[in-house]
């Protein structure tokens, strides 16, 4: 009955809906109007990108967000926003949604559609003032604006857990005669882990799965509230713009010198940092690299609920499911096209996922997903996320452990310390003021080496395992930010 | 009480506590989880998965001097469109400190980003940082495609075109085309055609009836464009001669087509004599179709 269940459920998930958005560019930089009064101005740019869609239930966003320097300094600083959408002016058929913290702005399609969204101009009201700054008119600052292609994952209940068989998997505890039972997620309410009646549980065969135990607090990100992942991996020129804004000790401490391992292509020197390959997906990221980003940036490391609801959404479990949610997988081998052009296609044209050393390092962001592909077609989960099984790893905050668990869910102040860490206290990995390690940080779904049982969704097998230096050729990131 | 999926979902996980068996639990819980799906899970689109190019990420930097005094203008639509009148209106996003003149180009051709090249250009004076302007475009021509672009200018020497070209077709009458009848003719019921040829768009209502003037049905249609239009009806009478008409209007003027059609004969029909003929007759009795051959 559940294999005839779970067939049905895939067969008409496996041809729903359509998610997409790549190719995202920003230009025609300006400052506008400056009112030395109340301390604000506006900043000005055009913005496009490819594939956008908008329905009633999610749509894809640009995560918007400012960084300036005067001239003379060497310390870029995150400009606060409005914090008030009206005050920001949306590009033509788009809307801009403010944060209440002022880190950013989210521009979405302003009603329902999909496809390529025009280069059309954008003016976003930055209170410099809150930045403490004074400036006068006929100053010198560098602006530089960044944006991140997101995707909306709608509130509402999920499971946990596949009903399949692999490591560590989550399942409802019933009275130990079953151990494949999905666990709902209801609501962001506390709840425990345990082995009593229906409790969230996991078995710990791999001894990386977790302590089988805990509560995982109201504050703790369940993924049942509606939060923005990043759509891909933290690209290589992703990455070296950031290593680009930062000062010489933390730059020191953020560059993995890892030029020509396993396909990265960073390299240079403090401020002067290229990525040769900029459109593929960045390896050599440790826990506290993608912690700095994700503050510096504004957003949050993903936790592991967040990550099977950004997979499955809200859809029943497939047992051993990838992200794209069947088990129809076909390996990446070479690519068509040049490699490295940013327009390279997978080989064979039928692949949707890289993994078993297919090809020894990582590939473009987005890479499976064409003009006409289909959600397994492209690799993309439930909502349109992208290469969430394989590819780099994805790095998560556990809940497999009491410093996982301690975590609240709180966004990166756009600054980092002096030597170039996250400073979040409730992040993992946190000490004396900085994230230095990644005790609290896991695991999940899989990379490019790996063979096919660790891309599934459900696989926890090293939820929990912490891991910090050196730098590991399948190590990447993806953030994320709770929605306004 | 409206079942959220909250509540369907208690609902299952208290019948998964029950004392029912366990199999019969496990399936009214998968049943219950099918049923959750059906009602509240909607597809985000019935489109696929698709992707391009390059990845999803890019940025922008560059050295800017503060209150310098740039210049952005913006097309924001076409509003209150006839058929010989129209009025643009764009937006004046940022003109900082220096005063900005604004221009709107208009014509029967796109003159993309050099004035000589458009037919029209309106001079809207000095205008405010964030003020939406608008302006009224006259003499146009009925069913005519027009283009228009704002264009701003400011005494620090800097200039802006909008982004791209808007364009806009103007209203004319509506038009029904000749020709169109009443298909898939029936018993009771029928096809009306017609096809809105002219307009731009018209508020159409389709009226039937078996007296042309006295229409015994309406339908309002609401704002169409132009193309086909198809309306089934239902209820006629068997063997009856009626007409139809649809009829459009716009700001422009009206238009209708009036359509005679008759209905099927009936072969249920009575008379005065029995039904026994010298050849071989076929009856259908019933409405599960029993047929009988009757010599």
């Amino acid at each position: 009955m559940k294999n005839k269940f779970c067939l049905i459920a895939f067969l008409v998930f496996a041809v729903c809906h359509e998610v997409s958005a790549n190719n995202i560019t920003v230009t025609n930089l300006n400052m506008g109007t400056m009112n030395t009064s109340d301390k604000y101005m506006y900043v000005s740019f055009q913005i496009k990108w490819d594939n956008s869609w908008r329905t009633d239930e999610n749509w894809d966003a640009a995560w918007v967000f400012v960084k300036f320097k005067p001239e003379g300094s060497n310390n870029w600083q995150h400009a606060i926003l409005s914090t008030v959408s009206s005050d920001h002016i949306a590009p033509t058929g788009s809307t801009a949604d403010a944060v209440s913290d002022g880190m950013g702005v989210f521009i979405r399609r302003g009603s329902n559609g999909n496809g390529n969204l025009p280069l059309a101009y954008a003016k976003l009201k930055w209170n410099y003032g809150a930045n403490g700054c004074n400036f006068a008119r006929g100053q010198k600052v560098y602006i530089s604006v960044h944006a991140i292609e997101m995707v909306y994952i709608p509130e509402g209940s999920f499971y946990l857990g596949s009903t399949g068989a692999e490591q560590g998997h989550f399942y409802r505890y019933t009275d130990g005669s079953q151990h494949t039972n999905a666990y709902m997620v209801l609501s962001e309410d506390a709840f425990s882990v345990g082995s009593s009646s229906g409790k969230l549980y996991y078995a710990n065969e791999s001894g990386s799965s977790g302590d089988q135990t805990g509560v995982i607090s109201n504050a703790f990100p369940k993924g049942y509230k509606a939060f923005y992942c990043m759509k891909y991996e933290i690209s290589q020129g992703q990455y070296a713009d950031f290593l680009n804004k930062l000062t010489g000790p933390q730059w020191t401490n953020r560059f993995a010198n890892a030029n020509g391992s396993e396909r990265h292509t960073i390299s240079g020197s403090c401020t002067n940092v290229t990525a040769s390959v900029p459109e593929r997906a960045c390896n050599y990221l440790c826990w506290m690299d993608g912690c700095a980003y994700a503050a510096w940036a504004g957003l949050r490391p993903m936790t592991e609920l967040e990550y099977e609801k950004a997979c499955r959404g809200p859809a029943l479990p497939v047992a051993n499911e990838y992200a794209w949610g069947n088990i129809i997988i076909t390996q990446q081998v070479g690519h068509v096209g040049i490699d490295g052009s940013g327009t390279e296609t997978p080989s064979p044209a039928t692949a949707n996922c890289l993994y078993n050393n297919g090809i020894q390092g990582p590939v473009r962001c987005g890479i499976f997903a064409r003009p006409t592909s289909l959600r397994s077609d492209a690799g993309a989960t439930y909502y349109g996320v992208m290469e969430m099984s394989a590819s780099v790893i994805e790095r998560i905050v556990t809940i497999g452990n009491s410093k996982g668990r301690g975590f609240q869910g709180t966004h990166g102040n756009g600054q980092l310390s002096s030597d170039g860490y996250a400073t979040n206290s409730d992040w993992p990995g946190y000490s004396s003021g900085k994230v230095t390690g990644a005790d609290g940080a896991g695991y999940r779904g899989g990379c490019w080496s790996h063979p096919i049982i660790y891309l599934t969704v459900s696989q926890r097998q090293s939820a929990t395992y912490i891991y910090t230096l050196p730098r590991g050729g399948v190590d990447g990131w993806r953030g994320v930010r709770t929605a306004p | 009480m409206k079942q959220t999926p909250e509540r369907l979902v208690s609902i299952c996980h208290s019948f998964a506590n029950s004392s029912a068996s366990r199999r019969l639990r496990s399936v009214m819980c998968v049943l219950f989880a099918f049923i959750i799906w059906l009602k509240f899970v909607e597809p985000i689109t019935a489109q696929s998965y698709y992707g391009g190019d390059y990845d999803g990420y890019d940025s922008i930097s560059g050295k800017l001097i503060l209150g310098s005094g740039s210049l952005i203008v913006l097309n924001t639509g076409v509003t209150n469109v006839t058929d010989k009148d129209a009025w643009l209106t764009g937006m004046l996003l940022d003109s900082e400190t220096s005063n900005a003149n604004v221009y709107v180009y208009w014509g029967g051709s796109d003159g993309d980003t050099n004035s000589d090249d458009w037919m029209h250009e309106i001079d809207l004076g000095v205008c405010d940082e964030d003020q939406i302007l608008m302006t009224q475009i006259t003499n146009l021509n009925s069913g005519g495609t027009y283009f228009y672009r704002f264009y701003a200018t400011n005494s620090a020497g800097y200039e802006s075109w909008a982004d791209y070209t808007e364009s806009f077709l103007t209203y004319s009458p509506p038009v029904f085309a000749e020709g169109s009848n009443a298909t898939e003719i029936g018993y009771s019921t029928a096809t009306l055609n017609g096809n809105l040829i002219s307009g731009l768009t018209a508020n159409v209502v389709l009226y039937w009836g078996s007296d042309a003037n006295n229409w015994a049905n309406t339908n309002n249609l609401g704002t169409l464009s132009p193309g086909a239009i198809s309306t089934k009806v239902s209820d006629l009478n068997a063997g009856c001669l009626y007409y139809y008409k649809y009829y459009g209007t716009n700001v422009c003027g009206e238009d209708s087509k009036t359509v005679a059609f008759a209905t099927k004969e009936s072969i249920f029909k009575g008379g005065s004599r029995d039904g026994c003929v010298s050849k071989e007759s076929l009856l259908v009795v019933g409405s599960r179709g029993l047929i009988i051959f009757i010599r």
